[in-house]
C-alpha cells in the first residue's frame, strides 16, 4: 500500500503524474486567488479611493472663493494694471507752452496754433516782421531743448509782413509727465527758499 | 482502478486545471486588469487634479486675503479710473475744472475711442478711452491753467490735442480753442 503514494523521487514514466496534477491545481488557485484578489479585494480599494477624492474635491470646492470675490479682484487687478500703464504714459502739455513762451522772439505773432500731444508736433501760423525775424525765430525753435525739427512749408509777404506756416516736431521729453513734475517741485521749493529769505531780510529790518 | 486509468484521469484532471486556470486568465482576470488599469489612472488624475486644485484655492485665497486688506484703496483707484464711464461725473468735472479757470465752454463733445484688445488669456480687462473735445474761450493765462488742472485731475486725463484757431489782441486777448482730452475708464 505503501509502495502506491507517489513520491517526488519515484517519478517514472509508467507511474501515476501527481505533481503534474498539483501543479497545475496551484496555477488554477493562484488563477482563482488572483482574479477574487483583483475583483474582491484590489478594484474596491482603488473605486473607494477615487470617491474619496471626489469627496474631497467636493469638500474643496465649498472652502474655494465665491465668484464674486474673484470678479472683484480681477476689476481690482486691471484698475491697478491700467493705471500703472497710464501712469506711466501720462502727458503734459504745459512744458511745449512753456518752451514757446521762452523761445519767441516780440517780432512774431501766431494767428493759429495745432499742437499735437500724441503726434508730438505742432503745426503753428503767424507773422514775422521780416524774413530775417522768421529764420532768428526757427533757428532759436530748433535749438530748443526736446524739439526735434522744424519745417517751413510757407513764407510770403503780407502787408509788410511775412506770413508763414511751420510745423515743429517734438521729442517724447518734451510732453513728460514726470519731468513737469520735478519742475513744479523745484520752482516751488525756489519759491518756498525765496519767501524764507525775504522773511529773514524782514525780520534782520525790523531789529 | 488500473494504474494506466489512473494516470489518464490524473492526466485529464491536470489539463482541466489548465484550461481552468487559461479560462480564469482570459475570461475573467484580463478584462479585470484592464478595468483596474482604467481606475488607476483615474485616481492618479484625481490626484494630480485635487492637489492642483488644492494648491490653486490655497493661492487664491492668500492673494484674496491681501486684497480684502487693500479693498479700501479701490475707491481711490475708482476716482483715478473709474469702473465705468461716468460721463455726468466727467462733465462736472471739465466744466467745474474750466470755470475754475475763467474758461468759457461754448460746447462739449464725447467721442468713444475703439478699446485695445489685450492678449489671449490675459485676465486683465481692458481700459477704456472716452475723448472730450471742447470748444472754450479765455485768455492765455487761463488756457495754460485750464490745461494744467485737467492733466493734474484726480480722474486721469491725457490732453491729446490743443488747437487755437482764433485769437485776439488788445489788453485782454481771448483765445478760442478745441480741447481734446482722453479720459478712461475700467471696462468690466
Amino acid at each position: 500500500m505503501a509502495n502506491n503514494i507517489p513520491t517526488q523521487t519515484e517519478a517514472s514514466p509508467g507511474s501515476v503524474p501527481w505533481k503534474a496534477l498539483v501543479f497545475s491545481g496551484v496555477i488554477f488557485g493562484i488563477s482563482l486567488m488572483i482574479y477574487a484578489g483583483i475583483a474582491f479585494g484590489y478594484k474596491p480599494f482603488l473605486t473607494s479611493s477615487i470617491d474619496n477624492i471626489d469627496a474631497q474635491i467636493s469638500e474643496l470646492d465649498r472652502v474655494a472663493p465665491k465668484k464674486e470675490s474673484e470678479e472683484e479682484f480681477i476689476q481690482f487687478y486691471s484698475q491697478v494694471t491700467n493705471i500703472r500703464d497710464l501712469l506711466s504714459s501720462h502727458v503734459s502739455a504745459m512744458p511745449f507752452f512753456d518752451a514757446i513762451e521762452k523761445n519767441t522772439f516780440s517780432q512774431v505773432t501766431f494767428s493759429d496754433f495745432l499742437i499735437s500731444v500724441s503726434a508730438r508736433m505742432a503745426s503753428v501760423s503767424g507773422f514775422a516782421g521780416s524774413y530775417n525775424n522768421l529764420a532768428n525765430q526757427l533757428a532759436a525753435y530748433e535749438n530748443t531743448e526736446s524739439v526735434s525739427s522744424i519745417s517751413l512749408n510757407t513764407a510770403r509777404l503780407a502787408d509788410e509782413m511775412v506770413r508763414f506756416e511751420a510745423t515743429i516736431n517734438l521729442d517724447d521729453s518734451m510732453f513728460d509727465f514726470q519731468k513737469r513734475i520735478l519742475i513744479m517741485e523745484s520752482e516751488e521749493s525756489e519759491e518756498e527758499n525765496e519767501s524764507g529769505e525775504e522773511a529773514a531780510n524782514n525780520s534782520t529790518t525790523e531789529q | 482502478m488500473k494504474s494506466s486509468a489512473k494516470r489518464l484521469y490524473v492526466s485529464l484532471g491536470s489539463l482541466v486545471f489548465i484550461a481552468g486556470a487559461l479560462y480564469v486568465y482570459a475570461t475573467l482576470i484580463r478584462p479585470e486588469f484592464s478595468e483596474i488599469q482604467a481606475l488607476r489612472g483615474e485616481r492618479q488624475a484625481q490626484s494630480v487634479l485635487l492637489a492642483d486644485y488644492k494648491t490653486t484655492i490655497e493661492e487664491t485665497n492668500r492673494v484674496l486675503a491681501k486684497y480684502e486688506s487693500v479693498s479700501a484703496l479701490q475707491e481711490i483707484f475708482s476716482e483715478v479710473v473709474p469702473p465705468n464711464e461716468n460721463i455726468p461725473s466727467l462733465l462736472n468735472q471739465v466744466y467745474g475744472l474750466a470755470s475754475l479757470s475763467n474758461v468759457l465752454v461754448d460746447s462739449i463733445e464725447f467721442q468713444y475711442l475703439p478699446i485695445k484688445s489685450v492678449s489671449a488669456g490675459s485676465l486683465i480687462r481692458p481700459f477704456g478711452t472716452l475723448r472730450v473735445s471742447a470748444t472754450c474761450v479765455s485768455g492765455y493765462e487761463d488756457m495754460k491753467s485750464f490745461i494744467s488742472s485737467l492733466e493734474t485731475n484726480v480722474r486721469l486725463m491725457n490732453v491729446d490735442a490743443i488747437n487755437i484757431s482764433e485769437g485776439a489782441t488788445g489788453e485782454d486777448p481771448m483765445l478760442a480753442y478745441t480741447l481734446t482730452v482722453d479720459a478712461y475708464y475700467q471696462t468690466q
